[in-house]
Parts: structure tokens; sequence; C-alpha cells
């Protein structure tokens, strides 16, 4: 589904990724982790297509187009999907108005109908349960006044709305107390099938022991180290980032 | 030479195409006699005048007007009684070019003692509560303007709310200016008086209908007795070829509250000079504003809030979209007189810029006289969030539904303050055609 090969990209002249290689498959959960600032977020905003980043070297493949050279809406009309670290507030726009409209731009492309306000209502009920919540939120503008975990809630409600193909899941666990990483994380869990891929963007092994990942990948200083099976983020857990970065190996070339 | 002192010299020429008003009323002759004597010989301002920097009136000073009421049949469209908002379906005036139209004015249902009427009826009435007040608010250093409007104004809008008397729904005035061959010149002006502890709102709604080119010059005095309440809605969707160059003063009493919301979408070039003068204690006044320009639109606000006595509150939220080469101009002054203790003031300009070739103009200017005040300030100029467009993208939406979304929820605290629901319907669709108009003016670049 996704292919990324030697990829290079800066911001304002600093170079944040330095030769990523990454193969993701339909069915696939990677989990990429790694400390602040490693450059694990970039990453996923890359492949998003956030323009902040420039892409210097290496290329992004997407179901056989290349990624990069789209803009973001064009992107996510073809199935990427970023859930936000950070969600953004948007006033004046209901979150109802705003999945609605998303969803029918994808309708549109996959050459389906539209849905009217009452049939997405009726289509938007079920996937408010995955996530448990409560309908109310879809009246108000999106993100505004919504808690910290109402908002994380928000962006899982969006993915299960918007199907994605390939889920990018920028640090949704951070910040969550219990029960909401129980409820989002079931939600992705529910959402997640043999069509589809996730890659969750984590700094926590936490988020780890509800969602079981294919593959665990270790990003330190623009490079991936150090890649795994599950097992992978408990070692990390035990022995801390450092432990990798002294006994770097993978890509084929030291740190 | 003479060509020079010829177009400096345009009001003063432009008053001699009108006919005296007529009014019997000496007090009213008097008035309008002595306005036409403050334009003689008063040039037009330049862009040398600080107040009027970065309003050219040269394009205006080069136009050839006749007087709007020549103009022997508007063409008024069939459906003309569609610009009246539902919640006003009762009491509205309508002028068409600036003349008071009967036909399509109501006035139903007002509580007892509440006037809502033509200006130069009751004028020439006499009435009272009407000859005390004209003239006297609207005046402003060193300008044409306000003169020009009271030298050769005859309708326009009357409305008095007596003691203790609350008009609950809005009370319309519709300026409804027609696609005409001819260029014309119209001075509408309204006087509106509340009475003691009376509530009212009003909104002013200046529609263009064709693409040509007139100069709107509106003049509106406030008057507001001790513990009255108004709000004051104004829509100038002048024709985008307009010149609208308005005159506003309100004069607040003890314990009163004056809200005004003024919209300008639309004038080649809009001008509003607004004046609050908070008289006594404890009053409140808001300016607040919304402009949208594209094109080569300029609006240009310059606005006075006056506070003369201690305990006073005010409030100024002035926003501008600027878009294509459109110039917006915000001037807010506030004076806080040396008895003005206890003030709060507040003010902010935030303009958002959607093309490369706009100018936004921000300039706050306070005065402050009193030691014990509170007094806040800002402008900004920014460019839409990026992590805003980022996120709606990331949605699949597409760039000109981002910029609409996120243009609309800019402009949305003004126009959530607007309390009357068909107004703030109308102004999402206006949002609308604007970022649509955005688009279409980009893909011809």
């Amino acid at each position: 589904m996704l292919t990324i090969k030697n990829l290079h990209a800066e911001v304002e002249g600093n170079e944040i990724l330095k030769g990523i290689n990454l193969e993701i498959k339909a069915g696939e959960v990677h989990a990429i982790m790694g400390p602040n600032g490693s450059g694990k977020s970039t990453l996923a905003k890359i492949i998003a297509g956030h323009p902040s980043y420039e892409v210097t070297q290496g290329e992004i493949i997407y179901e056989g187009e290349d990624l990069i050279e789209m803009e973001p809406d064009e992107r996510a009309r073809k199935g990427v999907f970023m859930a936000f670290q950070y969600p953004v507030e948007i006033p004046g726009v209901s979150n109802s108005m705003l999945m609605r409209e998303a969803y029918n731009e994808i309708q549109k492309e996959k050459g389906l109908d539209p849905l009217d306000p009452l049939e997405f209502e009726d289509y938007i009920i079920d996937k408010l349960n995955l996530v448990e919540m409560d309908q109310k939120l879809l009246d108000r503008n999106v993100n505004v006044g919504f808690s910290g975990g109402e908002k994380k809630r928000n962006e899982i409600l969006q993915m299960a709305v918007l199907k994605p193909k390939l889920a990018l899941l920028d640090e949704t666990d951070s910040g969550l107390d219990i029960d909401a990483l129980r409820i989002v994380s079931e939600g992705i869990n529910k959402l997640n099938t043999k069509d589809n891929a996730v890659m969750l963007v984590t700094h926590y092994q936490r988020i780890l022991n509800y969602i079981t990942p294919d593959f665990v990948h270790v990003l330190v200083n623009g490079r991936i180290h150090k890649s795994g099976g599950k097992e992978l983020a408990l070692e990390l857990e035990k022995h801390g980032y450092e432990w990798v970065t002294a006994n770097t190996e993978v890509n084929g070339e030291a740190k | 030479m003479t060509d020079i002192a010829k177009e400096t010299l345009f009001l003063d020429r432009l008053l001699d195409r009108f006919e005296a008003a007529g009014f019997v009323n000496g007090k009213v002759a008097e008035l309008q006699r002595e306005a036409a004597r403050e334009i003689t010989g008063k040039e037009l301002p330049t862009t040398r005048h600080e107040e009027w920097k970065y309003c050219s009136l040269k394009s205006l000073s080069k136009e050839n007007f006749v007087p709007a009421q020549n103009i022997a049949s508007p063409k008024v469209p069939a459906d003309a009684a569609g610009y009246i908002y539902p919640e006003a379906e009762h009491h509205h005036l309508a002028f068409i070019n600036g003349v008071y139209s009967e036909k399509l004015s109501k006035t139903d249902r007002l509580p007892e003692g509440v006037i809502v009427a033509n200006l130069a009826d009751v004028l020439a009435e006499g009435n009272e509560v009407a000859l005390k007040h004209l003239g006297k608010y609207a005046k402003w250093e060193d300008d044409p303007f306000a003169p020009f409007n009271t030298a050769i104004f005859r309708d326009g809008a009357f409305i008095y709310v007596p003691k203790a008397v609350k008009v609950a729904d809005p009370i319309q005035l519709l300026f409804i200016n027609t696609d005409e061959r001819e260029q014309y010149v119209m001075t509408p002006r309204c006087l509106i008086v509340g009475d003691r502890s009376s509530e009212m709102t009003v909104v002013e709604d200046h529609i263009g209908l064709g693409s040509n080119v007139y100069l709107n010059c509106p003049v509106s005095e406030i008057a507001l007795a001790e513990n009255s309440h108004m709000t004051h809605v104004k829509l100038q969707r002048d024709s985008k070829k307009a010149y609208h160059i308005s005159r506003l003063a309100a004069d607040i009493s003890r314990d009163s509250d004056y809200k005004s919301y003024a919209v300008q979408l639309g004038a080649h070039l809009s001008r509003s000079d607004v004046k609050a003068v908070l008289t006594d204690e404890n009053t409140h006044a808001t300016l607040d504003g919304l402009v949208m320009v594209n094109g080569d639109q300029l609006s240009d606000t310059h606005s006075v809030m006056d506070h003369t006595m201690p305990n006073c509150t005010s409030h100024q939220l002035h926003k501008c979209i600027i878009d294509g080469h459109g110039t917006s101009v915000f001037n807010g002054k506030i004076f806080v007189r040396q008895d003005a203790q206890k003030t709060d003031a507040f003010q902010e300009n935030r303009n958002l810029q959607l093309s490369n070739t706009g100018m936004a103009y921000a300039k706050p200017q306070l005065e402050i006289f009193a030691d014990d005040v509170s007094c806040s300030h800002g402008a900004t100029i920014g460019q839409l969030d990026k992590d805003e467009v980022f996120y709606l993208q990331t949605r699949g939406l597409r760039e000109n539904q981002t910029r609409e979304i996120l243009t609309y929820g800019f402009a949305l605290d003004v126009i959530e303050s607007i309390p009357v629901p068909s107004i703030r319907e109308r102004l999402s669709k206006e949002v609308e055609a604007y970022t649509h108009e955005s688009k279409s003016i980009q893909e011809l670049a």
C-alpha cells in the first residue's frame, strides 16, 4: 500500500528526516516510536502532505502513485487520513457538517452519490457508539470547547466516518487518561480490517497494550534505527531509547 | 489652473445642481443654508490630509452626477419587497435612490407613541423632537460631507421611541439604489431618538441593484436618553462601482447602551466616519465592524469613541477581509477625557489577507487624559492559518471549500453578535458569494 524509499525532508533548512525506508501493506499495523524530536510526527505529516516540510530526496509511493506530487486534499480523497496530535479548532463549522462535506467529497471521488443531511445522520449514529461520543458534539463547532480527550475521540470518529485505507495516527494516545485511551484504542481496533493499514506514531508503549502492532520501528534523529515485532516495544519500555541508539545497525548504516 | 479648482470644489459645484429642499420650517431652512455656506469654497480633502491618507477622492472628483430625485422613473424591480427582512415585516421604511417610497413602506403594529416616518414629513409637520435633535451631533472637523448632506437632504428616516417603550422587532430602513444610465447622487438622512428607558433595534440596509456609478452620502444621527438601549445594524451592499461616503454620530446618555454593527461589502470606495460620544456615567458603546473587499475596492472606517465621563465601557471589534487588490483602512480613535476615570475601553482590528496584492492599514489612536483607566487595543494583519488549512485539506476538502469555511470562521464573531437571524443568514451567504467570487477572480488572473 505504502512504500517509502530513502526519504529526506527538511523544514526551514533543517533536515528532519535523513533517509527513511518503510513498507506498509494492507491489513498491517505499524507503530513508529521514538524520543521527542526524532522526526516521527514529521513523517506522518509528510505522508499527509503538510506544506511546511520539503521533501529533498526519496519517494513516497501510495497505491502505485507518487504522493509527493499530490495536494493534501487529493491524498485524503484517495484514502489517506491523519488523526492530529493537536486537532485544530474550526469556529463557524459544525462537526457534523464538516464530516458530511468530507464524506461526500470522498463519495464523489469514488463516483458514488453524496448523502443528504438526514441520510448522513443515520450513517453517523453507529460511528458515535464506536468512540462512545455524545451526539451533542456533532452540532458543536469543530473541536471548539472540546476537552483534550474529546478532541482525540473526535479524530477517531472522523476516521470511522471517512473509512481511510491508510490511517496515520499522530500521538493519538498522548494526553489521554486510561479510560479514554481504552475507548480510542478499541475504536481503532474495530476499524482495522485486512483492507486497510494503520501507522501509529507514539511516544509511549502504553497504547500498544490495547492495539497490537505487526511491526514496531524506532525512529531516532531522522532515521529508523531498529525495526521488529511487537516485542520490540516491550524491550524499549524496559531499556529506554538510549538502548536503541547504542545498538544502532538498522538501515545498514551507523548513526 | 482653473481645472484644478473645478475638481477640488467638487461638492460646491454639485450643490448648485440641487434646488432648495424647500423646508418651510425656518430652523431647518437656516440649518441647510448654513451647511451650504460651510461648503462654499471648500475643497475636497486630498491624500495629503492625515485623515484621508489612504483614501483618494481623485476619481470621485472626476465623476459627473445629477440629483437622484431628477430621475423620473427609477427602475424598481417588481420583487423589491423581497429585500424586507421577515423580522421587519410590519415596520420598515423604503427609499428608492434616497427618495421615500410610500408604496414600499409599512409601519404597522408599532407600540403607541412610536414614530417611524419619512423625516421630510416629520419636519414639515414641525415635530419638536426632530427639530431639537436635527444637526446637533453629526459634526466633524474639516469634513465637507456631513454639511453636504445637511445642505440638500430632503427625505430620510425619523424614528422616535417614547419613554419606557420597547419595540421588540427590528425596524428596517431599506435604501434601494437602482441601476440607471445617469450617475446620481443622494443624501438620505436618518434621525433616531430613543427616549428614557426605551429599547429598539434598527437595521439600515443599503443595496445597489446594478453595477453602476452613483454617490450615496447618508448621514445618521442617534440620540439616546437615559437608560435607553439601541442596537443598530448597518449593511452596506452598494454597487461595486458606487461611492458610499457616510457619517454616523451617536450621543449616548447616562446608563444607556448603544451597539452598532456595521458591515461593508459593496462600493468601489466606501468611507465611514463613525462617532460615539459617551456623555455621562455608566454608558456603553459598541462599534463593531466587518469589511470585505475584493477587486479594487477600498473601504475606510474612521471611528471616534469619546469617553467624557467616569465608569463607561466601550467595545470595538473591527474585522476586515481583503482579497484581490482590495484595500482596508481602519483608524480608531479613542478619547478618554480627564473626567472619564474607570473607563474600560477595548479595541481590536483584525485583518485577514487572502491575496498577495491586497492592502490593510491599521491605526489605533488612543488619547488618554485620565489616569485610572483600562484601555486595550490591538491590530493584526495575517493570512489564513496554515495548520487550519492543512487540517481541513486532510479531510478531503478542496482549497476553495477550505478558504470559504475559514473565511466564514474569521467573520463569525461579528456576524454572531447581530441579533437578527435573517441578517445572519444573509451574511453567511454573502461570505460564501465573496469567497466564490475571489476564486473566479484568481482563475482569471
